[in-house]
């Protein structure tokens, strides 16, 4: 759907107590209203993965780390690293297979 | 000459993107780096990180930088390898998922294609943060390091 051309309004009323809570979540999510009104209309539901943000964060900086022993291997650095990103892959298929 | 070059809105998917950088016949896992990625299985971490700030379907999800050495090039893949990593870092405007891929096999012209998660590991989208000129200059710094032919700036 995003990658249709987006040259069609909406334009909308709400209360002012609805516009809040709309604002809110979508600060609360870091969306903006309309990023997060697109994403639930697709979506149905914003499913939010517990730490994902600093899971996010210390993969990066695990792989960084990981960089620095690519000329000493120790120990099968790869092997490692696939069972990070196989995990992330599983989290990331139940949280789709929530929406 | 050496070559910088941004490439904009390359219609691949990143998984059509990531089988193009991993050909056989272009490079190998010697050619293939990650920067806070796992080279192996960059698109899978590149799709997570877009997933968790709810960047699933950016219609653009990646950033593509080319660089090119001068043609006739003689080094060894480790030594492409780590020259082409720290330009990697130089081409990095903040924290955010880079894969590189040297395409040297069955050419004259060795490259590295770089690709950088539009989405950084804090969330934030990508911007350009300096010219396309400062780059240049800072991956020409790398390139004198080791004696070799510098980018032509304009």
């Amino acid at each position: 759907m995003q990658n249709e051309k987006k040259n069609k309004r909406i334009d909308l009323r709400v209360s002012e107590k609805q516009k809040t809570k709309i604002e809110k979540d979508a600060e609360h999510f870091g969306m903006k209203v309309s990023e997060y009104l697109l994403y639930l209309a697709e979506h149905k539901q914003v499913v939010v993965i517990s730490a994902g943000k600093e899971l996010v964060e210390a993969v990066y900086l695990l792989n960084q780390k990981l960089n620095q022993y690519d000329n000493y291997p120790i120990f099968p650095l790869q092997d490692a690293r696939d069972i990070i990103s196989n995990s992330l892959t599983g989290i990331a298929k139940k949280m789709k297979g929530r929406e | 000459m050496s070559i910088l070059k941004f490439v904009d809105r390359t219609p691949k998917t990143i998984s059509q993107m990531y089988t193009y950088l991993t050909d056989p016949e272009k490079t190998d896992i010697g050619g293939i780096f990650g920067i806070g990625i796992n080279p192996r299985m960059a698109v899978e971490e590149i799709n997570f990180a877009q997933l968790v700030y709810y960047r699933d379907k950016l219609e653009h999800p990646y950033i593509q930088i080319i660089f090119s050495f001068d043609k006739n090039l003689f080094l060894s893949l480790a030594t492409l390898r780590k020259i082409c990593m720290e330009i990697g870092y130089v081409l990095m405007p903040d924290e955010r998922q880079v894969l590189g891929a040297i395409h040297y096999k069955e050419t004259n012209h060795i490259h590295c294609h770089y690709i950088l998660n539009y989405v950084g590991i804090q969330g934030n989208l990508y911007r350009q943060k300096y010219s396309v000129k400062y780059y240049k200059e800072r991956v020409n710094e790398i390139l004198a390091s080791y004696k070799l032919t510098e980018i032509i700036i304009n």
